[in-house]
Formats: C-alpha cells, structure tokens, sequence
C-alpha cells in the first residue's frame, strides 16, 4: 500500500546527528540537538524552550529494550521544515516515561521531532516507531562509525519506498 | 460492527499520537474493528464533536485530570504502541471496550 506522502518533506542528515554526545540532562541534549535545527533554519528560536516545557509536562521517554528513547518534540508552530535530528548518549541520561510521567527512565537515543505540519508524515513517523522497537536496529544505530552511517540507515529504514 | 469513531490524542496532537495511530490502523484490521481515527489535542478536546466511541490516549499523565467532555467515554492508554511492549493487552482493551458499545 503506497503512501501518498511526499518522502522527500523530512531531512535526515549527518548534520543533524550527534553520535556519542557527552552531556548529563536531557535540557542539555536537547539544546545541543535544537541548535542543528537551528543552524538550518529548520525551526524557530522559540522551538528549543517549547520543547523542553513540553517534555516536563508531557514526558516522551519510552522504556523501549534494550535502550531506552526519548522523542521529544512540539507544535508545528515552531517549526519550518520537517526533519529529525538525533543523539546516541555516551552515558544514558534521565528522561520521564510517557507511559507513567512520574517514573525516571535512562535514555540512551534521543529523536528529536521537528514536525512542521499537523497530521503530516505518519508513515515516516511510525516507522521510526517501528526502528527504535527493534533491538537489531538500535544496536545498528548505536553502533555505527560514523554521523553518515547513522543517517543512512536511518533514511534506508524511514524514507526509502517500501518495495513489497 | 458499525463503523467507530475512535480519537487518539496526545499532548500536541503531532508526533507521538500520529505514531500511535498508524500502528494502531492494521491492528485494528486485524481484529475486523472496523474504525475512523482521528487525532486529537488534548487541548481541544472540549466542545469538539462528534464524541468519539472510544478515546486512545498516548499521555496517561492527563488522565487523572479527566478528559474535557469526554464522560462515560471509554479511555484506554496506548503507549504500548510505541514502545513495542505490551500491545495484545492494550489490544484486548480497545477490542473489550468498542464492542461493549455494542
């Protein structure tokens, strides 16, 4: 079954990537991983805080095995263009568990979401769900030697067209 | 089974919720539920008709305020979508409480 979505609409790049970031709160890597949006005009300034508010509020932290993820994101408000920028963690850090937002959980991935358009892109965005659900992959992620391995296999598995 | 309509809804009505229903759509298939999804905003929810006959929601922690309107609705939690965890049970729930609309 073909989407009709148009694939191309969502950048992931090797140069929205941080691959062994060394931080110690999610605020930090959060900030680190807006500010390659940011570069790119991918967003605007407010998006950063509106992330961060969002994430106290409404924690993204999944208890996925054998790592935790985290994917924080907001509105499309404070978006221009659609993209996915991500951080594999030296040491994992804490985020709060979507599914029982008083729970700490470690992280060990983070996907930041920048959603430019309500109600746009979810076949990308469930088969990202779909990857950071599968050991194999995550351990292919987090793996890797290098932001451009990192990004291909992430275009491979969210973008390519599904050949059934 | 008549077709329902169930609302899936996070905190920004982006992102996790759409996640959620795109793996929700084929396992409802698989169980011959017959359903209209629709995403929701938490922050809508007042006053935004139709009510649904079911209500998926992807962030528990506003549970406990209740959901704006939506009384005697059904609410069945739906993270396990994401997390890969669980989803039979979370399943079974959606399947018990659409069919005791019956």
């Amino acid at each position: 079954m073909n989407s009709p979505h148009d694939y191309s609409e969502i950048c992931i790049s090797k140069d929205l990537i941080l691959r062994h970031l060394n931080c110690s709160t999610k605020e930090e890597a959060i900030t680190y991983l807006a500010k390659l949006f940011e570069k790119k005009g991918f967003v605007l300034p407010s998006f950063r805080d509106a992330v961060i508010q969002r994430e106290n509020k409404l924690p993204t932290g999944l208890e996925t095995k054998p790592y935790g993820v985290a994917i924080p994101h907001t509105d499309h408000d404070h978006v221009n263009r659609s993209a996915i920028a991500v951080a594999t963690l030296e040491n994992p850090i804490t985020f709060h568990n979507m599914a029982q937002p008083s729970q700490e959980i470690p992280v060990k991935v983070i996907f930041l979401l920048g959603i430019a358009e309500a109600k746009s892109l979810p076949t990308i965005l469930s088969r990202l769900a779909s990857f950071f659900q599968s050991p194999k992959h995550m351990e292919l992620l987090i793996g890797a030697e290098s932001e451009s391995a990192m990004a291909e296999l992430l275009r491979n598995e969210l973008i390519q067209e599904q050949i059934l | 089974m008549a077709k329902k309509l169930v609302w899936v809804g996070c905190g920004s009505g982006v992102g996790s919720s759409i996640m959620a229903a795109e793996k929700l759509k084929p396992l409802c298939e698989e169980r011959g539920l017959d359903i209209k999804i629709v995403i929701v905003n938490f922050r809508d929810l007042r006053g935004k008709t139709p009510k649904p006959d079911l209500m998926v929601s992807i962030a528990p922690g506003l549970e406990l305020g209740g959901y704006a309107g939506l009384e005697g609705i059904p609410v069945v939690v739906g993270v396990s979508m994401l997390t890969g965890a669980g989803i039979e049970k979370t399943m079974d729930e959606i399947e018990a409480a659409l069919k005791g609309k019956e």
